[in-house]
């Protein structure tokens, strides 16, 4: 595990410099995406709470950045912690509300609640520019070139990685697992519940506002589409693509989903349909995503190396 | 005074009257049990004493304070430990987090979200010392989902201890058993109650289970309390006979 993480990270940090402009736009695409699906995963994997709803927390960081730009002139970098304050305020009153719901309840009023905030985003113009967005956000210095983007969302998608890791093996980690495993049980040795679930959306969400940061960062523009159900629906595609179970699995599936999506588009201007092609096969055979499928395949010649 | 008192508690689902007027006094150090058919109520009150279920009416005082409304993640700090009947503990985890996280969730140490689990030294000492136990040390490194029914009670009343509780409530302890493992959890549940001096409420549907085991009975039918006493009185009673006994020799 850490030689093969070694070279991916030794392959990510010389990537720039093998890459010509579109691909970087595409390797920082998949970057961001991989930050917003390594968010999501914290909360659905420890708690079992699948969102339809992170794009809300994802459009109003990435909204609270484009805001403070263009209309009281902040520099870019410094909209950072108010983007992700408000990422959490979000993730705090939906949390809040969603998780007493179980299963599709859950999912349906995240929904519901990202979706109140793209119409009222779509349709106030006088504030945030309704459907036409905010655009013109060239941000200075490091974000504005390609190449410091592409690090910046580096350092944030190891980060990311890092706290997620840190909370797995805590004690708030394991009660968090406890909670999806058992919730009776954790109630009885007297873990609220409610508590935990709304915590691990809190900060699931929070992390989700840095991607939705980026975003912005690297379209130079913010459009209700940031908060969009599509928005929520990409993340949680890169999530099954990838494999939730596994640590990296929705990094990976970020990468490829995005990957993938610019190869199809290049030849043809069926990518939905592709998509759904890729997603039913993945779905029916391989329901644990692209990083159980190189397992499996380890596993196989393992036994043959041994004879 | 009682170490738990349910006083004249009832309880409906959708006019369904799963408990009517159920009081129960359950002294401290005594081994108490709840015996009646499947569906007389006994899990019922043990989820009302435990704050699962909001009560209708009537009040649960455990050590002279009122726990009626109290939620079930506090019913602990008070001092009152459950294990299951249908023993899942949490089968994502090894035995020895199973029952680690519960010592630590005691001690109101969960909420730390970034020291490792396994720097805890004392807690996963005292783990331990409850997983030697009740008998599992050997598989204290095995995840609990693959264990089979028998090791899981264990794995669940270890978690329960964890939690150092005056009263301890046991759901169908010798459910799913084989007869050889009902002779150890009996052996093990006086064991339990002689060297931790821990009271413990347990229900159970086999009477003959009950009537050795037990210091003192209850017997619940349809929501209701039919006969309370001790063992001999509870087996001389002529409604328990008609009802259960009578049928069941």
């Amino acid at each position: 595990m850490r030689t093969k993480l070694a070279v991916a990270a030794a392959v990510l940090a010389v990537l720039p410099w093998l890459l010509h402009d579109y691909g970087m736009q595409v390797a920082i695409q998949a970057l961001v995406l991989a930050v917003f699906a390594m968010s999501f995963n914290l909360l659905f994997r420890n708690t079992g709470l699948l969102s339809f709803g992170h794009a809300a927390c994802f459009g109003a960081a990435g909204y609270t950045t484009a805001l403070l730009v263009s209309k009281l002139r902040w520099s870019f970098a410094a909209t950072l912690p108010l983007a992700l304050v408000a990422a959490a305020l979000v993730a705090l009153v939906v949390g809040f509300f969603s998780v007493r719901l179980t299963k599709i309840y859950f999912t349906m009023l995240t929904l519901a609640f990202a979706q109140m905030l793209w119409a009222v985003t779509h349709k106030w113009y006088g504030f945030t520019g309704g459907d036409n967005g905010i655009t013109g956000l060239l941000p200075p210095g490091l974000l504005g070139n390609p190449k410091g983007l592409y690090y910046a969302s580096l350092v944030a998608l190891a980060a990311v990685c890092a706290i997620i890791h840190v909370i797995r093996r805590s004690p708030a980690g394991y009660t968090l697992r406890a909670v999806r495993d058992n919730p009776a049980r954790a109630e009885a040795i007297g873990i609220s519940a409610f508590e935990y679930m709304v915590a691990a959306f809190v900060i699931s969400g929070t992390l989700s506002g840095l991607a939705g940061f980026l975003q912005v960062a690297w379209q130079h523009s913010a459009f209700p589409d940031l908060l969009y159900w599509t928005t929520s629906a990409e993340v949680i595609i890169a999530v099954i693509l990838g494999g939730s179970a596994e640590f990296f699995g929705p990094a990976i599936g970020a990468a490829v989903l995005v990957v993938l999506e610019a190869v199809v588009r290049s030849h043809t201007q069926y990518w939905p349909l592709a998509l759904g092609i890729v997603l039913l096969a993945m779905v029916l055979f391989f329901p644990s995503g692209v990083v159980s499928l190189f397992q499996r395949r380890q596993r196989r010649e393992a036994p043959r190396a041994a004879a | 005074m009682p170490l738990l008192e349910v006083h004249r508690v009832s309880k409906s689902f959708e006019g369904f009257r799963a408990l009517s007027d159920v009081s129960l006094a359950v002294e401290e150090g005594s081994l108490h049990a709840l015996m009646g058919p499947n569906g007389a109520g006994k899990t019922t009150l043990f989820n009302v004493i435990t704050g699962r279920y909001t009560l209708d009416a009537g009040r649960v005082v455990f050590a002279g304070q009122d726990i009626s409304h109290t939620p079930t993640h506090r019913i602990i700090h008070y001092g009152i430990g459950v294990s299951f009947q249908r023993a899942i503990p949490f089968p994502s985890m090894t035995v020895l987090e199973n029952v680690t996280l519960a010592v630590l969730a005691l001690d109101r140490k969960t909420r730390d979200f970034a020291r490792p689990l396994p720097s805890y030294g004392d807690a996963a000492k005292r783990a331990e010392e409850i997983i030697s136990w009740v008998g599992l040390s050997d598989l204290k490194r095995q995840v609990t989902a693959a264990l089979p029914q028998g090791d899981l009670k264990r794995v669940d009343i270890a978690i329960a201890l964890a939690s150092k509780p005056r009263l301890l409530l046991l759901d169908e302890p010798l459910a799913g058993l084989s007869r050889a493992e009902r002779a150890q959890m009996v052996s093990f549940i006086r064991e339990l109650l002689r060297s931790l001096g821990t009271t413990l409420l347990f229900t159970e549907h086999d009477t003959d289970a009950v009537l050795q085991l037990a210091e003192r009975i209850m017997v619940m039918h349809r929501g209701s309390v039919l006969a309370e006493g001790t063992p001999a009185e509870i087996r001389d009673h002529p409604g328990v006979q008609e009802a259960f006994l009578g049928r069941e020799a």
